[in-house]
């Protein structure tokens, strides 16, 4: 069975589904939308949500933290001072919420809370057979931040990644169309249906691999991952009792050479490895010092 | 405490400042404003 699919769950993990359900509905619990087909403007809509939830959804009460940062540079390139003072209030608003939030957990909210982090893993219970993810692919994010995040919204004014953006399809587009607000919104041109093409696309990869999206596209994870550094939610490894069985290693559903890469930017903080080794050596948990004598290698 | 969480307390603090600044700039309220309408970039609406 692939790794991404494992039934059986040992530790923490045993929980992640209920937190992913409840973080579905904390984050999207506006359900007055059936009834007033009036997308939810109160005042929560100022507050960024810890996963990629897009502030299009009809049903979200919250900020998605990546179209605020390209709003943020977008309003860079206006000439007013004003705005432009604007702009740089909003990446500080929105920067400080990603650098608490990856100071204090990492990509705990990619295993544990985020959405659209469920969604591909629901896709990939399709049973097909899986595929591998050839590491260099995972790289291809950072270009994706610097590129369709903060540069070209600030070399154009408008939101690129968004314009992409497959969770903006699911999460935005779909239930919009399916479910029209009372104000009827602008005819859709060819974007719609490039973006449905492209969401298309991440479904069959999905479906063929564990979370292609969190992996190799997903700018918010790429930066609470630079976070795993420093982050006071770790993981840590009793490397005097590893035996080298290779248990944990087999256990990563996003394939990190584990004890060493516990500090991976690519950990996704689901934390089946911790109940994957049969020697306890893996720990995960808020740590103020080694007060024991634990060790933490790899990045 | 580790160098690993003196690091994590110097960033928060950092954060904290990033965080005042924003409101000094309307950061939370030019937010707001933004995201209470429907995105038409996210929804593919050009
Ligand atoms: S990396 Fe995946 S789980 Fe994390 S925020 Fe992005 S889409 Fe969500
Ligand atoms: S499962 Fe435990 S004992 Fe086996 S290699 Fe991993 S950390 Fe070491
Ligand atoms: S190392 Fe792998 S198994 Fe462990 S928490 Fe990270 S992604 Fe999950």
């Amino acid at each position: 069975m692939a790794k991404g699919v494992e039934k059986r769950k040992r530790g923490p993990e045993r929980y992640r589904w209920r937190s992913q359900a409840a973080g579905l509905l904390l984050l999207n619990p506006f359900f007055g939308y059936f009834i007033s087909r009036t997308p939810y403007e109160g005042p929560l809509k100022g507050i960024c949500a810890p996963g990629l939830n897009c502030y299009a959804c009809p049903f979200t009460a919250f900020a998605c933290p990546v179209g605020g940062l390209q709003y943020g540079f977008a309003l860079l390139r206006d000439r007013a001072a004003e705005t432009i003072l604007k702009g740089f209030g909003v990446i500080l608003y929105v920067g400080a919420f990603l650098s608490f939030v990856g100071t204090l957990v990492g990509r705990l909210p990619c295993g544990w809370i985020c959405p659209f982090g469920l969604f591909q893993e629901l896709v990939h219970r399709v049973p097909l057979r899986k595929r591998g993810f050839p590491r260099r692919v995972a790289s291809l994010r950072y270009p994706i931040l610097l590129g369709l995040v903060l540069l070209l919204p600030l070399l154009t004014g408008a939101s690129w990644f968004s314009r992409l953006c497959p969770a903006g399809f699911l999460e935005g587009a779909l239930p919009l169309k399916a479910i029209p607000p009372a104000s009827p919104l602008p005819k859709a041109g060819g974007l719609l249906w490039f973006k449905a093409v492209l969401f298309g696309a991440l479904i069959v990869w999905s479906a063929l691999v564990y979370r292609p999206f969190c992996r190799a596209v997903c700018p918010l994870g790429t930066i609470w991952g630079e976070f795993h550094r420093v982050s006071l939610f770790r993981l840590d490894a009793k490397l005097a009792l590893c035996s080298s069985c290779g248990k944990c290693s087999g256990s990563c559903p996003v394939d990190l050479e584990l004890p060493e890469e516990l500090s991976s930017p690519r950990c996704i903080r689901c934390l089946r490895c911790v109940g994957s080794c049969p020697h306890g050596v893996i720990s995960a948990g808020f740590r103020w010092g080694s007060r024991e004598k634990v060790t933490e290698k790899g990045v | 405490m580790d160098a690993r969480s003196r690091r994590a307390l110097i960033i928060l603090g950092l954060t904290l400042g990033a965080f005042l600044l924003s409101l000094l700039w309307e950061g939370p309220r030019s937010l707001y404003t933004h995201a209470a309408v429907i995105c038409l970039d996210c929804i593919g609406i050009l």
